[in-house]
């Protein structure tokens, strides 16, 4: 339905006058002067691509996440117990690409869209052990014509992906970057296996669990409640208003709930090799006690 | 089985009883077959799979479609039905699945019955040979199409059959998921192009439109084949609905055996010659008997509701008559399931069904073979239409019989008194119009959701590109990023664009007394003038009080109630002339076309007694006025052309408002559109004198006005002859409207009010200046009548007026009023 607003702009454009046009400023990124995590635009570089710029950020997770020394720990045992499990023929089919990954060539991702199908694409969160730390980097696009760089730099970093983990990537992540390769013509040929965590989690604690969302694992498994987080239906959105006024303080949130995706995700994996680990009822009566 | 129809009409015209029904009957000859050939014969496999199905030669316009396709230009083909269209694209497509087979092809049918038609068709030829049969991966892609084959289909499938609605919604706006289908299209085949006209035209030609854009980002350039039936205009419509210049080929070298054309024009039952004998009833009689001989029959109807009734009354005709064959006779609407059509489709091929009662759903190509006659039960709106239909009729060698049985109404009579319009050079022009920027907005939202817009895409949607994204820019729509507008809202555009309607502007009749159920729908325009609150809607043949008009909403609730009176609007309408675009000296007059904004408002309405139309109550109303801002062509006949009517005692304006109501029932024979897409005022306000207005009954305009200004004289004339010839005393509803109150219409200011009524004298001593002809001499008026809608309700009944036509009983006149106000509210 052409809104009754756009008739009526579309009847004066017929009449040949033109209408004011509202002015309109653009702010800047900088902003969010005050000290809350989730209302800091990070710091970051833009890098240049062929097709075009895009902003990253990277930044060892130990700056941004207190707990990030005993996370790395566990998550690098990850991988050991389940190349010890896989030896002893008891790691779950699911779980059977981590036993041969090499933690350097695994990559987290986390993706955030401004909606479903034939929306763009604007932030690719990814986790990654390099020499002793965990990489956090974040590709994002400024403004929607900054897509293409995004995928572009995203697609130069694959070659060196032997696996992908990610929560729900099979059936939404993936496809969806795929889709927009597609859209922004670039070649996608992809090499690596892909670890999905929904599946496995839904497995092991679809009974337990009123639902298997990833948030609902993280109040279970960690103990963790979001507070101040951008609820993820508000997210196209908000998008959309920061490409239009371009102020840091509406997208910094993003940044934050992309993070504290990424790092749950890793817990997930830690808790789905850990036999007898995080009881979710245990965890859940110490939370309501 | 062949018939001698000669010897059947002459019994009908020897039989007792006979009215004159057979106006005019056309002997069309047979055509011999004309054949051509390819400069370089087809590969193997499909000259075998070719002669498997006995298709020895090709005709000459399918060789000539085929080297225009082959050598990849855009082909516009126009031969009659059943002349092997198909063919004309099938066997491009599959010479180039065999050389490519990654090439893909992309066919488009208004209806999802024709694209599953084409999917068989397709199939039964590759099927005839092994390569083939393997190569061609095929399959319908509509709103049927279930989950897990749509998948299958994009990552398979060379060729495609899908809908334009289908493109606009559930391909376009996902063409990511299609990009490698894209990057490889050879070919859009857009079928059955003279469907897409009006509203439905203008916005599939902007759906290919955006087709091109995506093919092009993709880097591919399909070539388009674009079929037609006969039209006057098929290659400039095939150029406007995909944006680019076409090749046409329309020299039909099919063999056509010979057609004896019949137009049956029901008798008059009374002797003031306004009231003519059902035919439907006529109808049902003439498929009776030539069923009863056997005589394998189709009978079109213009609606659900008559194709039923012709079935009804033909089998429990049967059933007395013949019971052996009141079987074989069945009704074919769409509504049916999808089996129960494909099992009277394939009964009718093989013969075991004798005959169909149809709307126009077995009008487009389904293949159901030929049968021996078709009858057309009223004017289908369009000659190419009636020509389709006339097309299931006629197979071999051996004669058919078309006959074309009239309506009362003014298209049809028309028809029946000007055979050369239907047997001459089709005047039918099919108007679209792209540009429309209410049409165009919705469009471009769309466009700017698959691919960011340029001002370069100006190439492919018009000038106005730039200010309409502008304007998407400023409500926070689009965003313009360095030279580029990108989407930049949440919502999903291509969902509040319905190709097919004034999607955003039609009001719903909702039923309080059964659960607001929907039980009708009314578009805007005419929403306050027809659903008033305390009015009485009318539907299948009761009464509603209607208890609100909820503007806001675009809804009326109405609840049935028994009331003995029908109610009639009172409007108050004008019309301002705005800029003008063109304009030009004609029959000593000023004739112009431009912009208008016309304004209407339902003051009023009276209550008026069935039967006896009595005048019993009168409500004054308060409903905001309505505006549209639309295109308009006007005419101002010359000081000298006015006063050669005042000379005769007639008063110009009301010629003029006769002549109004003609040309808005004949402007669709010239511009392809449906009567409610235009309306007609005459108003002296604007420059002092009498103006006759004929304007779009869209915002914006669709071009239909434009039509009647470029074929103003063809306009006139036909105006003309259709008054000149009409056999009423004083105007009728054929010609230029009753001298009596009349439904209200949409920009019918004189029809309330004690405005001026329709003069049949004086439309033509005008008409007869204008076109220069001899000038008319008025015959001696022998009484003036008044309409029961001056404002004083003691005033007498036309009917019960001295010396009004005594056959023409009060109820039937109010049974006629009640059709047409029920008839044509819906939509476009």
């Amino acid at each position: 339905m052409v809104s009754d607003e756009l008739k009526r702009r579309i009847s004066m454009l017929q009449k040949g006058g033109s209408s004011p046009r509202p002015s309109r400023t653009k702010g800047r990124i900088g902003g969010g002067a005050d000290g809350d995590l989730a209302h800091q635009f990070p710091e970051g570089s833009i890098c240049r691509t062929d097709r075009g710029d895009v902003f990253a950020c990277e930044t060892p997770l130990g700056d941004i996440y207190s707990a990030s020394r005993r996370l790395r720990r566990r998550y690098l045992a990850a991988f050991k117990k389940a190349r010890r499990a896989a030896r002893r023929e008891e790691l779950a089919a699911f779980l059977e690409p981590l036993a041969g990954a090499d933690p350097e060539r695994t990559v987290l991702i986390d993706t955030e869209t401004a909606g479903f199908h034939g929306r763009p694409l604007f932030m690719i969160g990814m986790v990654r052990h390099l020499g002793d730390e965990l990489i956090l980097t974040q590709y994002f696009a400024r403004s929607y014509a900054e897509e293409a760089g995004l995928l572009d730099k995203f697609a130069s970093a694959l070659p060196e992906v032997e696996l992908l983990i990610s929560f729900n990537g099979k059936a939404f992540d993936w496809p969806f970057v795929r889709d927009r390769m597609v859209y922004h013509r670039l070649a996608c040929k992809p090499a690596f296996d892909h670890l999905d965590l929904l599946h496995p989690s839904r497995r092991r604690w679809r009974s337990e669990l009123p639902n298997c969302k990833l948030q609902t694992l993280e109040r279970y498994l960690c103990g963790r409640w979001r507070s101040g987080d951008i609820p993820g239906e508000e997210i196209p959105q908000r998008y959309h208003d920061f490409v239009r006024e371009q102020d840091a303080r509406l997208i910094a949130p993003i940044f934050h709930h992309n993070r504290l995706d990424l790092i749950t995700m890793m817990e997930l994996l830690v808790a789905l090799v850990s036999p007898g680990g995080a009881e979710p009822a245990r965890r859940a009566r110490a939370l309501s006690g | 089985m062949a018939a001698d129809f000669s010897k059947f009409l002459e019994e009908i015209t020897s039989a007792p009883g006979y009215g004159g029904q057979i106006v005019h009957v056309e002997e069309i000859p047979a055509r011999e077959a004309a054949y051509g050939e390819l400069a370089e014969p087809p590969p193997g496999p499909i000259q075998e799979a070719l002669s498997s199905l006995d298709i020895r030669r090709l005709y000459s316009h399918q060789a000539e479609a085929i080297e225009s396709i082959r050598a990849a230009q855009h082909t516009a083909i126009v031969t009659g039905t059943a002349s092997g269209k198909t063919l004309c694209y099938n066997l491009p497509v599959l010479e180039r699945l065999l050389a490519n087979p990654e090439a893909k092809a992309l066919y488009l049918f208004p209806t999802k019955a024709l694209a599953q038609d084409q999917v068989r068709g397709l199939r039964r030829l590759a099927d005839s040979h092994p390569e083939l049969a393997d190569l061609v991966r095929c399959g319908t892609y509509d709103g049927d199409t279930p989950g897990p084959t749509r998948r299958k289909l994009r990552r398979e499938a060379n060729v495609i059959m899908s809908n334009p609605d289908m493109l606009h919604q559930g391909i376009l706006p996902y063409h990511s998921r299609w990009g490698s289908f894209f990057a490889d299209l050879d070919f859009v085949v857009v079928d059955e192009i003279h469907s897409y006209r009006g509203i439905f035209g203008s916005n599939v030609a902007n759906v290919l439109r955006r087709l091109n854009r995506i093919c092009r980002h993709y880097g591919s350039s399909p070539t388009y084949v674009c079929c037609s039936a006969t039209i006057a205009n098929p290659a400039e419509l095939a150029e406007r609905l995909i944006g680019m210049p076409v090749q046409l080929v329309d020299q039909d070298g099919s063999p056509r055996g010979p057609k004896r054309f019949v137009l049956w024009n029901p008798p008059y039952i009374d002797t003031g010659k306004m009231e003519r004998r059902s035919s439907n009833e006529e109808g049902h009689r003439l498929l009776v008997s030539l069923l009863r001989k056997k005589v394998q029959s189709i009978a079109f109807a213009r609606t659900r509701i008559v194709a039923e009734l012709l079935y009804k009354y033909t089998a429990e005709a049967l059933e007395k008559l013949n019971p052996s064959l009141a079987e074989a006779v069945r009704p074919y609407r769409a509504g049916y399931l999808p089996e129960e059509r494909r099992e009277i489709e394939r009964q009718l091929f093989s013969g075991e069904l004798l005959g169909v009662t149809s709307t126009n759903a077995l009008e487009l190509g389904i293949d159901v073979g030929s049968l021996d006659a078709s009858l057309i039960v009223g004017y289908p709106g369009t000659i190419a239409s009636t020509w389709q239909q006339a097309g299931r009729a006629g197979r071999g060698t051996d004669e058919a019989l078309v006959a074309l049985i009239a309506y009362n109404d003014p298209l049809d009579q028309y028809l029946m008194l000007r055979p050369e319009y239907l047997f001459g050079r089709s005047p039918e022009h099919a108007v679209v119009d792209p540009e429309n920027p209410y049409l165009l907005a919705g469009h471009i939202r769309c466009a700017a959701f698959e691919l960011p817009l340029r001002e370069g895409d100006a190439e492919h949607f018009g000038g106005q590109v730039v200010p309409i994204l502008e304007i998407l820019d400023d409500l926070g729509q689009v965003n313009r990023i360095d030279a580029a507008w990108y989407w930049s809202s949440t919502d999903y555009p291509a969902a509040e664009v319905a190709l097919r309607t004034q999607s955003d502007n039609t009001y719903t009749i909702m039923d309080t007394s059964d659960g607001n159920k929907v039980i009708g729908m009314v578009d805007a325009i005419s929403a306050p003038e027809t659903v008033y609150p305390g009015g009485v809607y009318l539907h299948e043949g009761s009464t509603h009080l209607v208890r609100e008009l909820d503007l806001e909403a675009r809804a009326a609730y109405v609840e049935r109630q028994h009331v003995d009176y029908y109610t009639q609007a009172i409007l108050d309408s004008s019309i301002r002339a705005g800029e003008r675009q063109a304009e030009k000296e004609y029959g000593g007059g000023q004739l112009c076309y431009g912009e208008a904004t016309v304004t209407w408002k339902t003051t009023a309405f009276k209550k008026i007694k069935f039967y006896t139309q009595e005048n019993v109550g009168y409500s004054r109303l308060e409903l905001p006025a309505q505006h549209l801002e639309t295109a308009s062509c006007w005419f101002s006949p010359s000081q000298e052309a006015l006063s050669l009517v005042s000379q005769h005692s007639l008063k110009p304006i009301e010629g003029l408002v006769g002549i109004r109501n003609v040309a808005v029932n004949m402007l669709p024979l010239l511009a392809m559109c449906d009567r409610l897409d235009v309306g007609g005022i005459v108003d002296a306000t604007n420059f002092g004198t009498p103006t006759l207005f004929v304007y779009d009954r869209y915002p914006g305009g669709l071009g239909f006005a434009g039509r009647g200004y470029k074929l103003f004289e063809s306009l006139m004339e036909e105006c003309l002859a259709t008054i000149e010839n009409c056999a009423c005393d004083e105007g009728c509803p054929s010609c230029v409207g009753l001298p009596v109150t009349q439904p209200p219409q949409q920009g019918d200011p004189d029809l309330g009010r004690g405005y001026p009524i329709p003069d049949k004298e004086a439309a033509l001593v005008l008409l007869h200046h204008v076109l220069g002809r001899e000038p008319y001499v008025p015959r001696k008026r022998r009484r003036r009548r008044r309409g029961a809608d001056s404002a004083e309700p003691q005033e007498s009944l036309p009917a019960a007026a001295e010396g009004a036509p005594k056959s023409v009983s009060v109820s039937e006149q109010v049974a006629r009023r009640l059709r047409s106000v029920r008839r044509p509210r819906v939509g476009l």
